[in-house]
């Protein structure tokens, strides 16, 4: 028995070792895409067609953060990828950096026919390709909401919604909102600004009850304004029915955040053609609209939304006047210390 | 007479205090778990209310289309089978090592081998992944596999070492006074004496890699993510039912072996008793 | 030296080993010569080497200078399970992972024995130590004693022409000690094979050795039988380790003729007249002059209290204390100097009562004499 135990001790090892040896090859050939993205992020039918079509296998491994992808670009193990998901807020330092790869736009005829240009910007067309996005925007109950109406930014910092408010975390969703308030730049580096903003966003404070868990809260009626995601408007005008009470904020000058999950071929990637292939299988209106079923989100493919089911172009959550009157979160580079500064004397009080 | 009955009032009330602790403790402990096995049977998409019974989350679990999760499960499973076996072999020569011999660099070698433990995870992860980089292996399973090893190798040496005592020195000099050799000595003896330590870095090394999100995450090839990984990727729109109905069967599972481990060792104990009665009813 | 009485028949000789251990000096220019089948007892203090010495037969220690021989071969480079001897250790020792069944066949399963046979010799020693029926438990599922019978077993089972034993018997209780020391004998006597046995206690050394090598410091202060060691000490530290003793500081006053009935059994022993800090006293001893500074070691029994000076002492006491002890009755004494003495006698010849002055005596023939210098305990 114990030299079977030892048998099997040596073979395991060996094992190891060669499975360790075998990561060191990788092939340049056609037949696999390995794409680094959020997990449940998109339609699995979607994945298997396309293997189906171009007789290739993809491999889906999946980032906790947004900033693993950041860090594996950095590192320099973006190559190990084809496609890697990352947000816009971090375009600008990846571009500067040399971490991806340029875009051609010839090679994504669909993306050039549909994705609507006020998205996919001048800015980030040689480096990326949209897939979905979310707004952060205000929601409330018109039945439980102390407030007439919510117009803009400021309306949150009135004193009759102490304690009425479930909001998103993070320094760079919350100080945006209060730079707007004070009609600076939202993704401004000026410290003294940041300042001001943090002093705003103390009075928001004061009316926050929770941040996080924002449409539970809603749909359990704790709160009766939230500042929140689209797809969490979504669950929450889902489970409370037709007729729910909750409405988008009407805002009327103030613009709203604009998040995008957005693909790059990072610097070296090894199987680019079929990368193309993906992100214009992708663009297509019908390929979108069918990955939107299983996943509303709001997106930037026109014609994919003129494709899309009733039901996604019904939803409440995506119906508001301003979709376009929006900013992005930038790279905000050597100010980031000091945005983080502020954040944290925000949540020690 | 009154003060006996006073100070078995104070006794009763202790008692009370705790099982009222105890109460307290498996309370904080379970409640997750049950609230989390609860949910596997939710029929809501996300787990923030309570919408009705269904099975179909198991449904999803086991149909033939749902491979992220289990290919995840079985990619984490062999990492952490792996894992636990390098770094127990490695403890146990560690940990003999460190506590037989003298030499010059013992002490230090002592004090470094906490180091991996006590720097933050990520700070070795993104280490390693530059040297990994710079070295030119490519990121995957062996690259996980290499990082688990560096946190759970000093458990493992740590946890040997502390079972190891003079006795375990006197056990080897009766084995070798009895005509075995030091390999002999070391398989028969050694390594049996210290069986319990071996045992425990076993079962701590294999928790922390199949635990493991910094690392697995960092040092991730392209092919496959483990299964926390995963599940925290997933976690970014809410956990769907699925995932809590593998939890739930990874804990049914393991409450089972423990079960069995029960069952088995009774027996073993029951044989034991019975040999024993044999023998004083003969004496 | 300590011999045996012919070199031939030595099974372990030591000659000239020194063990250092750092800058300790462990065992210092040790020569023994064991014979073959008898029971040698290394007794001394803790700290003393003996246990070392058990060790570097053994093998589990390398004596740092000199020449270890096992039946007439240099063991220097054989390491200790290429060695024809066997320990039984002071902790025991059993593997807890084994039963007593294959704890006791350990050495022969080593030696590719046949199963067969391996059976028949481990129930032959589990007969042979009373543990048969126990061939299934583990070692934590036994007391003290049941262990060490095991111990013993596991240990003989190799069929070795010498076994070592370090202190087998510290860790049981008086009553089964006492047991065991008897069973101990018996089983060495029934075998024939020759014990090295280490201990601290040495009552236990009287009981069981042939011959007992007392030890301090890393010396062998005096190799003898037990008899003879208790009543010729050669040391100051040897009379005062085994057993009971008074001992007196004092110098040769005047060397006599012999001149008690048994002198011719003696020798060249001679009357000593010895001045002591409280009185004058006389011994027997042999090569002292004048002016010699010596120790004069009397055994309570020996001992004796009147109320008239005897010829040739004057040694006046006062009793302090009595303690009835059955048929034995110890009475402790002070004499002028303040040394305290100890008297032990069977039966009430004399009322002595407390403070009562007193003065001592003994047969000159059953005192013993040591020179001072021989302490080498004493000149650090």
């Amino acid at each position: 028995m114990k030299k079977a135990l030892a048998t099997g001790l040596a073979v395991l090892m060996g094992l190891s070792v060669m499975t360790a040896g075998m990561t060191v090859t990788a092939s340049a050939d056609d037949s696999e895409l390995n794409i680094y993205m959020w997990g449940d992020y998109i339609s699995e039918d979607l994945i298997a067609d396309f293997e189906a079509v171009n007789g290739c296998k993809i491999n889906l491994s999946y980032m906790s953060d947004n900033a693993d992808a950041v860090n594996k670009l950095t590192a320099g193990a973006g190559s190990d990828y084809d496609l890697i998901m990352t947000c816009d807020a971090y375009m600008e330092s990846l571009i500067a950096g040399g971490y991806l790869e340029e875009i051609d736009t010839s090679k994504i005829p669909n993306a050039e026919a549909n994705l609507n240009k006020s998205y996919w910007t001048e800015d980030l067309r040689g480096y990326c390709v949209p897939y979905l996005m979310n707004y952060i925007y205000v929601v409330y109950n018109k039945d439980t909401c102390p407030l007439e109406e919510i117009t803009c930014y400021n309306d949150l910092i009135r004193p009759e919604l102490a304690g009425q408010i479930g909001s998103v975390d993070g320094a760079r969703n919350l100080f945006p909102i209060a730079l707007v308030a004070l009609g600076y730049d939202p993704n401004s580096r000026d410290e003294e600004e940041i300042k001001e903003a943090y002093e705003w966003l103390t009075k928001y404070n004061a009316n926050v009850l929770a941040y996080g868990s924002t449409e539970q809260n809603m749909v359990n009626g704790a709160i009766s304004v939230m500042f929140t995601y689209d797809g969490n408007t979504a669950w929450a005008m889902d489970q409370m029915g037709e007729d729910n009470p909750l409405v988008i904020a009407p805002f009327t000058e103030d613009p709203v955040q604009l998040g995008m999950d957005l693909y790059v071929i990072p610097k070296g990637a090894l199987h680019q053609d079929l990368a193309y292939k993906f992100l214009d299988y992708i663009c297509d209106a019908d390929v979108m609209a069918a990955n939107l079923v299983e996943f509303p989100y709001s997106c930037p493919n026109d014609a994919a939304i003129e494709a899309a089911s009733d039901d996604y172009k019904n939803s409440p959550a995506f119906d508001f006047g301003y979709k376009t009157n929006i900013f992005f979160q930038e790279d905000v580079g050597d100010a980031l210390p000091i945005y983080d500064q502020y954040y944290q004397m925000l949540k020690v009080g | 007479m009154e003060k006996t009955g006073r100070r078995k009032k104070k006794g009763r009330a202790l008692s009370v205090l705790a099982d009222l602790y105890a109460i307290a403790m498996y309370t904080l402990f379970y409640i997750p778990v049950a609230v989390m096995i609860a949910f596997s049977f939710n029929d809501a998409k996300r787990n923030f209310s309570w919408e009705g019974f269904t099975t179909r989350w198991y449904g999803k679990l086991f149909s033939f289309s749902n491979t992220t999760l289990w290919d995840a499960l079985v990619y984490s499973l062999v990492i952490a089978v792996l894992a636990t076996l390098i770094s127990t072999v490695v403890g146990v020569l560690g940990g003999i090592g460190l506590r037989k011999f003298e030499f010059r660099a013992k002490k230090f070698i002592n004090m470094m081998i906490y180091v991996p433990i006590i720097v933050p995870e990520i700070v070795l992860a993104v280490a390693m992944l530059i040297i990994f980089i710079t070295i030119g292996i490519r990121m995957g399973m062996g690259t996980i596999l290499i990082g688990h090893c560096t946190f759970c190798i000093p458990y493992a040496v740590v946890t040997i070492k502390g079972r190891i005592s003079g006795d375990n020195e006197t056990l080897e000099e009766a084995s070798m006074d009895l005509g075995a050799n030091r390999v002999q000595t070391f398989f028969r003896v050694t390594i049996p004496s210290i069986m319990p330590g071996i045992m425990s870095a076993a079962f701590l090394s294999f928790t922390l890699s199949i635990d493991d999100v910094v690392m697995s995450n960092m040092l991730a090839g392209a092919s496959q993510s483990t299964l926390p990984v995963l599940i925290l990727s997933l976690n970014r729109t809410g956990l769907s039912g699925d995932v809590n109905a593998l939890t739930t069967v990874m804990i049914a599972a393991m409450v089972a072996g423990l079960l069995l481990h029960r069952l088995i060792r009774r027996a073993a104990a029951a044989g034991r008793k019975r040999a024993e009665d044999g023998e004083s009813a003969k004496g | 030296m300590c011999g045996v009485d012919a070199l031939s028949e030595a099974i372990v000789s030591l000659k000239n080993v020194e063990k250092w251990f750092g800058d300790n000096h462990v065992v210092r220019n040790m020569n023994l010569d064991i014979a073959e089948g008898e029971f040698l007892t290394l007794l001394g203090p803790s700290g003393c080497g003996k246990t070392t010495t058990l060790r570097m037969i053994a093998g589990f220690e390398d004596a740092t200078e000199g020449t270890i021989l096992v039946e007439g071969e240099r063991v220097e480079d054989k390491e200790p399970f290429q060695r024809d001897v066997n320990t039984v250790f002071q902790n025991y020792s059993l593997f807890p992972h084994m039963t007593v069944y294959d704890n006791v066949a350990y050495g022969p399963s080593i030696r590719k024995t046949p199963k067969a046979e391996i059976r028949e010799r481990v129930k032959e020693m589990l007969d042979m130590v009373q543990m048969s029926g126990y061939e299934k438990r583990k070692p934590d599922e036994l007391s003290g004693g049941q262990k060490q019978r095991v111990a013993i077993a596991r240990a003989l089972i190799n069929r070795p022409r010498v076994l070592l034993l370090d202190e087998p018997l510290g860790a049981l209780d008086l009553k089964l000690r006492k047991q065991m020391q008897i069973e101990l004998k018996r089983l060495q006597k029934k075998l024939g094979i020759t014990f090295v046995y280490v201990t601290h206690d040495q009552e236990e050394a009287m009981t069981m050795s042939d011959r007992i090598a007392v030890m301090k410091d890393g010396v062998i202060e005096q190799i003898g039988r037990p008899a003879e060691i208790y009543r010729r000490p050669k040391t100051r530290f040897v009379a005062d380790f085994i057993g009971e003793s008074n001992i007196f500081e004092g110098v040769v006053e005047h060397v006599g003729d012999r001149t008690g009935a048994d002198g011719s059994a003696s020798g060249g022993a001679r009357l000593l007249g010895i001045r002591l800090g409280a009185g004058r006293v006389s011994a027997c001893g042999e090569g002292f002059s004048a002016g010699d500074r010596v120790y004069v070691s009397v055994r309570p029994e020996s001992l004796c209290v009147s109320r008239e000076k005897a010829e040739g002492f004057d040694l006046p006491a006062s009793v302090t204390d009595t303690v009835y002890m059955g048929t034995l009755t110890k009475i402790l004494l002070r004499t002028a100097d303040g040394q305290e003495v100890k008297y032990s006698r069977f039966e009430q010849e004399e009322d002595l009562r407390e403070s009562m002055g007193v003065y001592l005596c003994w047969q000159p023939e059953k005192a013993v004499v040591i020179p001072a210098e021989a302490e080498r305990g004493e000149s650090r």
